[in-house]
């Protein structure tokens, strides 16, 4: 067995001049759970289709359990599992016929073939919707469908790109317990999300992309940590009246930083760590007029992270390794995978 | 009964009741036949189709029962049911297919189904055959009006038969077709193509209709002509569904699969098959390079529209076969510099054959430089648009879609070109645009320009596209290159030839 679930060296995928992915390098260990992080458009779908064989590189390699995507496609497709952020689902057919098709076509026979539909659809809660027809379900039940579908030949690792996109907060909390049960249960789960606090309690590890670069590999502390370069600690401040005092106050004073307005005031960062200088400022607050009605300190959450992230990949701060140079050997674009 | 066994309605739980009807087709059937069927079977189309010549036929038979006396009525009760079940399966069903691969290919649901254990043509040969299986019920739903018909009197049942089943066969054929290149994207291949099928169909219906009588001489075979004619459109039909099929697996397969290989050996088969019919059945010697030639184009076109990308894994086979085999490979493999070597093969094979018939006395019928120069001037505008994607095939993705609009824009040039010529009487302008091929055809046409100097353009053009397109695949030939030394560092020992892992 290989030392790791995915394995990815110097990938890159170019469509003519655009660079989706641009020297990707990462590996994540079997049994783990990593989330993937990044805007829209940095590559962190064509960089989960090519994992999950349905892409290919315009050059270097990804591995599944030391099979490479493009070479040994066949043996990839059943290691994994793969829910796309959205798909189609078909015309008169119900839930279970969708789900007896795919089971059939991964090999299922008779018996085998209804109790393995029958337990995905007892573990996705999909029982009660077996008649309804496939393409008439909500966003919800359509990314549970999607989710038993992915399950359906066990996979060993489930590629997961973005399954909470569109989904109502109680859709959200169901999808992420049927993730924890299946990270419980040993499977690597390599999942892309924008909802970062969620990645940041269910992943061991996150990865983040952007302009087709890894910027970031590692848990969410050291993710919070290694993006911290301002330093200070972050304060929600609420007040009453007119919140744009709040903001003009702090231009007058150069240890405090106005970082984004709120509803009421804004948040701000105080550039230093001890508590008597936040007692301090806010006494300052106070006599100086403000009408504080809220003063507490905000841990710094994957957000802040994030947005840190690009704020210094904007001022051109190197972040990251840098990809090595593509060396010169493809002439063309490897086939495309929409004809 | 045993006490142990449950009974099946008090004691099932909701979730194996929701699984109980899903043994409603056989484990033996293809999953995707399981899947087509299910789906195609609710969908109105089939359904309305199928009710529709059902309600007809039975008015038709009530009508024609009450006219049996007269004269002529068991034909025209013929005519009708060929009428309408030739609408149905020749236009109506292959028409369902148009958009077969595409649907799936834009809702994404290709990538579920590539990633199961269904590879590319069991895929493609599911949506084809669940399309089929609803003609031949269609089919078999007209045979008790047939046998109706029968009584009526003056039927050729072997004739009207054939003729049904060949109908079958060719709507199975057109279906494949248009299931084929419904993988493709571009609406001038995955559109235009079906419907002007249909609309041929649709003259064919006509002509069926209007030359009743002929149509059913013909399918009575008692003209060995009529059976080597027969067998040769039947041969044409497969190999022109059988490369579209191929176009469709082609276009969902992994890389690491080759299809092109067989899609090539197919082509060149069928070329020497069609030869010799035409030999076999004393056919006029003239028509034999350019109906080869009909056969080269298909097969001319794929290779010409394929990615310059080689996986290593897909040499093996040649490569294990050594110097030979890796010859071999340089015109078989699926890429576009064996593609461009391919195609000079097939050049070699249709002009050749041209070149080696021109201005002999002892052929049947005639061949000179006139036709020679058709023959040149359809290849070389065959060659044409391969230019394009030859210079820009880094920037373009769609090869097959970019092809077509260039070949078909081309030949609009043409007739513009013409046009304006003609209005102006400046027809010698012409010479000016006698790098486009398609121009030779109007230069041959004319006579103005001399039948042996527009031969000599129309060779010289060919052969200097052929050029282009054979240098620009020898400066990538290190494609092959690479693919051929890496499978034989990773797959191959020095000293064995046994594959690694």
């Amino acid at each position: 067995m290989s030392q790791h679930a995915i394995s990815v060296h110097n990938l890159y995928r170019y469509f003519g001049p655009l660079k989706a992915v641009n020297g990707v390098s990462f590996e994540i260990p079997h049994g783990s759970v990593c989330g993937f992080v990044g805007a829209n458009g940095a590559g962190k779908t064509t960089t989960m289709r090519i994992l999950a064989s349905l892409d290919y590189p315009t050059l270097g390699a990804a591995e599944i359990c030391g099979y490479n995507v493009v070479s040994h496609p066949e043996e990839v497709r059943r290691l994994i599992g793969w829910m796309p952020d959205h798909f189609g689902n078909y015309e008169h057919m119900t839930v279970v016929e969708y789900l007896d098709f795919y089971a059939r076509a991964l090999g299922y026979k008779g018996k085998e073939r209804r109790l393995r539909v029958q337990e995905v659809m007892e573990f996705t809660d999909l029982v009660p919707l077996a008649e309804r027809f496939s393409n008439k379900l909500s966003k919800g039940n359509t990314q549970r469908l999607g989710l038993g579908r992915a399950l359906l030949q066990d996979p060993q690792v489930l590629i997961m790109d973005e399954p909470a996109a569109g989904l109502d907060p109680k859709a959200r909390v169901e999808l992420k317990s049927l993730i924890r049960v299946l990270a419980n249960e040993g499977k690597t789960i390599f999942i892309s999300s924008h909802i970062l606090s969620e990645l940041g309690e269910m992943c061991d590890s996150l990865l983040f992309i952007n302009s087709g670069r890894i910027v970031h590999h590692g848990d969410a502390e050291s993710m919070k940590r290694d993006t911290d370069t301002e330093g200070g600690l972050l304060y929600d401040v609420q007040v009453l009246g007119n919140p744009e005092e709040l903001s003009a106050w702090c231009l007058l004073h150069p240890k405090v930083e106005f970082v984004e307005a709120r509803r009421q005031g804004g948040r701000l960062r105080i550039e230093s760590a001890e508590l008597t200088d936040a007692a301090e400022i806010l006494h300052r607050m106070v006599k100086d007029g403000l009408k504080i009605t809220e003063f507490h300190r905000e841990e710094r959450n994957l957000e802040d992270a994030f947005i840190d992230m690009l704020g210094k990949i904007d001022r051109g701060e190197a972040i990251g390794p840098k990809p090595p140079p593509m060396p010169e050997l493809q002439a063309f674009n490897p086939p495309s995978t929409e004809s | 009964m045993s006490t142990n066994a449950p009974s099946p309605t008090i004691e099932m739980n909701a979730s194996e009741r929701s699984t109980a009807g899903l043994s409603d087709f056989s484990d033996r059937l293809p999953p995707m036949l399981v899947k087509e069927l299910r789906q195609g079977l609710r969908a109105k189309t089939f359904v309305g189709v199928f009710l529709g010549l059902q309600l007809f036929l039975a008015i038709v038979m009530l009508f024609a029962t009450t006219a049996s006396g007269l004269d002529g009525a068991g034909e025209a009760v013929s005519r009708i049911i060929f009428f309408f079940f030739s609408l149905a399966v020749l236009v109506v069903q292959p028409l369902r297919a148009m958009n077969a691969l595409y649907s799936e290919i834009k809702t994404t649901t290709i990538d579920m189904m590539v990633l199961t254990r269904l590879n590319a043509r069991r895929i493609v040969a599911g949506k084809w055959a669940a399309i089929v299986g609803q003609t031949l019920l269609l089919f078999v739903s007209i045979v008790p009006y047939l046998i109706l018909r029968y009584f009526f009197g003056g039927m050729n049942l072997f004739a009207e038969l054939l003729a049904l089943g060949s109908l079958f066969l060719l709507s199975a054929c057109l279906t494949a077709f248009n299931v084929g290149i419904s993988s493709n994207a571009a609406i001038i291949v995955r559109g235009i193509f079906p419907l002007a099928l249909a609309v041929t169909m649709f003259f064919f219906m006509g002509f069926m209709m209007e030359e009743f009588d002929d149509f059913m001489e013909f399918f009575a075979l008692e003209d060995p002509t009529y059976i080597a004619v027969y067998f040769g459109l039947l041969i044409g039909a497969l190999y022109l569904a059988w490369t579209a099929f191929g176009l469709g697996v082609g276009a969902i397969a992994p890389v690491s699969e080759n299809h092109s290989t067989l899609n090539r050996l197919v082509t060149l088969g069928t070329m020497i098959v069609v030869g010799l019919i035409l030999i076999l059945a004393d056919a006029d010697t003239e028509m034999i390079p350019f109906l080869i030639g009909a056969v080269a184009f298909p097969g001319l076109v794929l290779a010409l529209t394929e990615a310059n990308f080689l996986m290593p894994r897909v040499t093996i086979p040649f490569v294990k076969r050594g110097v030979i085999g890796r010859f071999l490979g340089a015109f078989l493999y699926p890429c576009w510099t064996s593609g461009v070597h391919y195609t000079a093969l097939l050049a070699v094979i249709v002009l050749g054959t041209g070149a080696m018939i021109a201005g002999q006395p002892s052929i049947r019928g005639y061949f000179g430089a006139e036709e020679f120069t058709v023959l040149c001037s359809l290849f070389g505008s065959a060659l044409f648009p391969a230019l394009f994607l030859a210079r820009f095939q880094n920037r373009i993705q769609n090869r097959l879609g970019i092809y077509f609009a260039i070949l078909i824009g081309s030949f609009a040039l043409m007739l513009a070109l013409i046009a304006v010529a003609e209005s102006t009487n400046a027809d010698l302008s012409m010479w000016i645009f006698c790098w486009l091929p398609p121009v030779h055809l109007y230069m041959v046409d004319n006579h103005k320009f001399g039948d042996e100097i527009t031969m000599m353009i129309s060779l010289i053009f060919t052969g200097l596209y052929l050029g282009a397109l054979l240098i620009h695949g020898w400066k990538h030939f290190k494609t092959i290159r690479l693919a051929e030394e890496e499978a034989i560092s990773t797959y191959f020992t020095p000293t064995d030839t046994a594959k690694k892992s």
